[in-house]
């Protein structure tokens, strides 16, 4: 098919074969068939500038529909992913992990006394600060296959499909030298004074039994034990 | 003859109508679920204007923002209304305006353009 409305053309070639012919009965019918052919004429014109124009509105809509999509999936000041997309991400990877009989890790990632940070220079320099923090890690995870979002405040969330302790514990040990690589001057007087992390490695595998939430709870504990035993490490 | 204001919703445009100065308005988004019914007391009022429509010079401005397929068509009938006004020596333009970032609205006044004979229609980039 060349044109959509090659049935259209073919219609018009065929009343201008007909008129061609001259078999009208009289000159007021020739008349009659010819500004009929010419309205039909008219009117097809239209339909396809309205065609054209529908496509263009249409397409202009779709492209709008695709980055409304992703803008809401991103976490507006770190440019990561948001809670929201992370939800459903590891929803999809909890059901390809029962299907494949495969471990699932998480990483909870804290930032250590962000309020104090806060507090002491301000929610501006606390927003530069998420963002160096969420490039750090960012950049950590490049050669890995594992998924980052920002989970609230100054928590952020890996994912790592398909995984095993040495994998997750070794990734946790790269965000934290990564981070020690920038040296963000921090508000509290320990660790040379640097801005650091806690991190909490949750890994299991799921089963049709298990509940989605275990794993980000395991991770949430280990977190906790974390910050328990002096922060700037991680636990599993 | 009164002037047609018709207030501006979420899917319809506004019309504003006014005979007294003969400039005749059409601004916002055409969604409206059935555009034959939502137009048809514009149409009627432009019925009318046009035959009392002296020498005076009358401009259609449209700045339509998105528009749906019925509403093009409603358009297409317009300009052809008017364009046949023009035909028997009626002073009439058409201004399309659209704003400088919304090609899709500059893209279709071409459209609308392209399918017009003498009835002077101005594209208006803002």
């Amino acid at each position: 098919m060349e044109d959509i409305f090659e049935l259209e053309d073919k219609v018009i070639l065929e009343a201008e074969d007909y008129i061609e012919t001259k078999e009208f009965a009289s000159a007021e019918d020739e008349d009659r068939y010819e500004k009929l052919l010419q309205a039909y004429k008219r009117l097809l014109r239209q339909m396809r500038t309205m065609v054209r124009m529908s496509d263009i509105m249409q397409s202009k809509l779709n492209t709008m529909s695709g980055e409304l999509e992703k803008l809401s999936q991103i976490d507006g000041l770190t440019g990561l992913y948001n809670r929201r997309y992370f939800n459903e991400i590891y929803q999809k990877e909890w059901r390809k992990a029962i299907t494949d009989g495969t471990e699932l890790g998480t990483l909870m990632i804290d930032i250590d006394y962000f309020k104090v940070y806060n507090d002491t220079f301000g929610h501006l320099a606390g927003d530069l600060c998420l963002q160096k923090i969420a490039k750090s890690i960012e950049e950590s995870i490049l050669d890995s296959n594992a998924f980052v979002a920002r989970f609230g405040g100054e928590e952020f969330i890996l994912l790592l499909p398909n995984t095993n302790l040495a994998q997750c514990t070794g990734l946790a040990q790269k965000i934290m030298d990564q981070l020690t690589l920038l040296n963000i001057p921090g508000a509290i007087k320990t660790t040379d004074g640097k801005v650091t992390i806690s991190i909490g490695i949750g890994l299991m595998k799921p089963t049709e039994e298990t509940k989605l939430e275990t794993l980000i709870n395991i991770a949430d504990q280990a977190l906790y034990r974390a910050k328990k035993d002096g922060r700037n490490c991680w636990r599993a | 003859m009164q002037a047609l204001i018709i207030e501006s919703t979420q899917s319809t445009p506004s019309i504003y109508f006014d005979q007294t100065t003969n400039v005749l308005i059409l601004k916002g988004e055409s969604f409206p679920e059935n555009a034959a019914k939502f137009y048809a007391p514009a149409m009627q009022w432009l019925r009318e204007y046009l035959s009392a429509l002296e020498t005076e010079e009358a401009i259609v401005q449209f700045e339509i923002v998105y528009f749906n397929s019925s509403t093009s068509k409603v358009f297409m009938t317009i300009l052809d209304m008017l364009q046949a006004e023009v035909e028997s020596g009626k002073n009439i333009s058409v201004l399309w305006l659209c704003d400088a970032e919304n090609e899709t609205a500059i893209e279709c006044g071409e459209e609308f353009k392209e399918d017009l004979g003498s009835l002077p229609f101005k594209i208006v980039v803002l």
